[in-house]
């Protein structure tokens, strides 16, 4: 496994996280992918969710991104401490999940 | 000496099963440590006198997480790379590596809290973030 980069989930607040973006592959030529490992904002305080949706805006816009480029790896694993059900609050989320999903 | 407590993001990974499988899988796991120490006063003095993990429970928690056959541990809300190291401590030798976000490296808005504050603010503030 080797570092990639972060994602900017942390949106220049101090005290929030930045998401950590790491290549993976089984060697010598087996499976690989990407693995994104975030943790949100904690709490749903009205500011917090605030804070949270906005992560999660951005997150899903760096994935369409990341998937809307070929040369990136196809398989892409989302991971952490969402601080969320995103299954059932987080629907313009999961619209970008699924956008970008359609692309592949 | 006291010092800031800034949580990091890790990955931790099987090294010995990437050479083996051919599976297109990978089974992960994720856990929010919250609030994991590296049980040394010198770098958070207030974090560990609020820690309540002892190098027994440190123990359990990796040969459990151990136990569950993973190859990846995608893990939150741990202290530095020796909070890591302690924790591999416990696990067979060699048998796993990990990747450690930056620690962050902005000041707060407002400036960097007053030193009576600094002792206490930032794991205060992180402690209450599961």
């Amino acid at each position: 496994m080797r570092y990639v980069g972060e994602i900017p989930l942390s949106l220049g607040q101090y005290g929030l996280r930045d998401g950590l973006v790491v290549y993976g592959k089984f060697l010598p030529d087996g499976f690989d992918f990407t693995l994104v490992v975030v943790h949100l904002k904690a709490y749903s305080d009205p500011r917090s969710t605030s804070i949270r949706e906005e992560e999660l805006s951005l997150l899903g816009q760096w994935v369409q991104t990341y998937l809307d480029d070929p040369a990136n790896d196809r398989d892409l694993i989302l991971a952490g401490d969402f601080n969320e059900h995103l299954l059932t609050n987080k629907k313009p989320f999961l619209s970008w999940i699924q956008r970008a999903s359609s692309t592949l | 000496m006291s010092k800031v407590f800034l949580p990091l993001i890790c990955a931790v990974f099987f090294v010995a099963g990437w050479g083996t499988s051919q599976t297109p899988s990978v089974q992960i796991g994720t856990f929010n440590l919250e609030f994991f120490t590296d049980l040394n006063p010198a770098t958070g003095q207030w974090c560990e006198e609020h820690n309540p993990r002892t190098p027994k429970v440190i123990e359990e928690m990796a040969k459990f997480i151990d136990s569950l056959d993973l190859e990846v541990l995608a893990l939150e809300e741990v202290e530095d790379a020796e909070a890591l190291d302690l924790l591999l401590s416990f696990m067979p030798a060699g048998k796993y590596a990990y990747i450690v976000s930056p620690k962050p490296r902005r000041r707060p808005a407002n400036g960097w809290p007053s030193s009576t504050k600094r002792k206490r603010w930032p794991c205060a503030m992180w402690g209450r973030y599961p």
